[in-house]
């Protein structure tokens, strides 16, 4: 089971960096959309992963620290862009509720968690739920509007299948692995869907990017 | 339920479900997006029909003015030629008379055929074609009739010109025959982004009940929304009738 896992990570890794190479490569192409901070979440993404990686493989101690400070720029950065996207009033409305409600949550876990050595399961959980709740408002806005006609050429729709996929799916794994943390073989099962999920995200936001087209 | 069967139960469902959500999703858009299409072939097939029927209306009214003019005008100068030319016989001084008479005719003519002619009527502006309406209704005395343009004139697609002046002229018909108006205002206000349009006049008005202006106006108002434009039609009994259009360019 481990013969898998170690080449999925390390597929998973090299597709972080062509995905951020072809984001900056492209870039022209949305730098007036809202998506204009993404290469800077991909970079982001990337110096974590490697950091992360570095520090549980040659310090040899817990990196979750990384990973708790990492999630919040990550998600609110993600909030900021659908909140920019989605023309509706009513919805941005609802979008704001749920950044806050996800600061609030995050506040909650800096005060009652051990930041070094726990996960922030909880404002994960909500940073999660509201970017799919986010995602959700923008297919309902696509698709009351005419963009739907030209929806295989835009960026943020691909973005906003990978992600929406990924977190449907690791959400429960996220739940499971912080509940009953264990590498058993079962567990490993988990971690194979888990670096299949980010591969098939990644390769959603790949093909958005190979079909984008300047709006 | 152990944590065993819940593990192997996620790595069944997680997949399965993920495949289920790309199959509705897709689904969803490419179902809305051929929705759409659909109807925006439906708006296109609506859009050539109108001005199809449009273009058809407008010939039938040149004709039925033509027939007004040949009748009431030319018909009319020429019946008056021939009794100076009878009266000339025995006066001959009368003969320059005769001559303005028939030169005056021929002058109608010549504006006539300007009329007619299908290449002078698609090559004319918005402007040049209301300009030819309010010519004629003051040179036949039907009403009198002013135009006045302000701003830049912005030059128009020939489809959107031939709805326009088709819901103008179904305007001036209807003050025409109905309203026994004596004065009609047209107004063209040209800014960066719109065309204003404004056309009034001084007769009796109608009541909103009136069933056979009713359905002239649903006609106006239906073509009026296949250019983008909004139109609307104010009147009241004794206070004349106003027409409002705003056509944005964009």
């Amino acid at each position: 089971m481990e013969a898998v896992v170690k080449p999925l990570e390390y597929i998973f890794l090299t597709l972080y960096l062509v995905v951020f190479v072809i984001s900056l490569i492209r870039f022209p192409l949305y730098k007036d959309s809202p998506l204009k901070y993404f290469p800077l979440i991909l970079l982001f993404t990337v110096i974590t992963e490697f950091l992360g990686g570095y520090i549980r493989d040659f310090i040899g101690t817990s990196n979750l620290i990384i990973f708790n400070i990492y999630y919040f720029f990550y998600f609110t950065l993600f909030h900021y862009v659908f909140l920019k996207a989605i023309e509706e009033a009513h919805f941005k409305k609802y979008i704001k509720v749920g950044i806050v409600l996800f600061w609030i949550s995050y506040l909650r876990d800096i005060l009652l968690v051990d930041i070094f050595n726990y996960s922030f399961i909880a404002s994960y959980i909500v940073g999660a739920g509201v970017l799919i709740f986010c995602i959700i408002l923008y297919y309902i806005s696509v698709l009351q509007s005419s963009l739907v006609l030209v929806i295989k050429n835009d960026l943020l729709f691909w973005v906003s299948v990978g992600l929406f996929l990924f977190y449907i799916g690791y959400l429960p794994i996220k739940i499971m692995r912080t509940l009953f943390f264990d590498l058993t073989k079962f567990y490993l099962i988990l971690l194979i869907i888990q670096f299949s999920l980010i591969i098939v995200m990644y390769l959603f936001f790949l093909i958005g990017f190979i079909w984008m087209k300047k709006r | 339920m152990d944590e065993k069967e819940i593990i192997v139960l996620m790595a069944i469902a997680i997949p399965v479900t993920l495949v289920i959500i790309v199959i509705v999703l897709f689904s969803v858009f490419s179902n809305r997006k051929n929705k759409l299409l659909k109807e925006q072939e439906e708006a296109k097939k609506s859009f050539e029909r109108e001005l199809a029927e449009s273009q058809i209306e407008m010939r039938e009214e040149t004709l039925r003015n033509i027939s007004w003019e040949l009748h009431d005008n030319i018909g009319q100068l020429m019946t008056l030629a021939k009794i100076q030319t009878q009266l000339a016989v025995d006066k001959p001084e009368l003969l320059p008379e005769v001559s303005d008479t028939i030169g005056q005719g021929i002058d109608e003519l010549r504006s006539l055929s300007k009329l007619i002619n299908p290449e002078a009527l698609k090559s004319l502006s918005l402007v040049e074609a209301i300009t030819l309406e309010i010519e004629r209704f003051n040179r036949l005395k039907f009403i009198t009739s002013t135009l006045e343009v302000n701003g830049a004139v912005v030059p128009l697609e020939s489809n959107i010109q031939v709805i326009l002046f088709r819901i103008l002229q179904e305007f001036f018909s209807n003050t025409i025959k109905h309203s026994k108006a004596s004065n009609l205002t047209v107004t063209l206000d040209y800014t960066d982004s719109q065309l204003t349009i404004c056309a009034k006049d001084d007769g009796i008005g109608f009541d909103d009940n009136d069933v056979f202006l009713g359905i002239g106006l649903k006609n106006m108002k239906t073509r009026a929304k296949l250019i983008n434009s909004t139109l609307s039609i104010n009147s009241e009994r004794e206070q004349g009738t106003t027409l409002h259009l705003n056509y944005n360019f964009t």
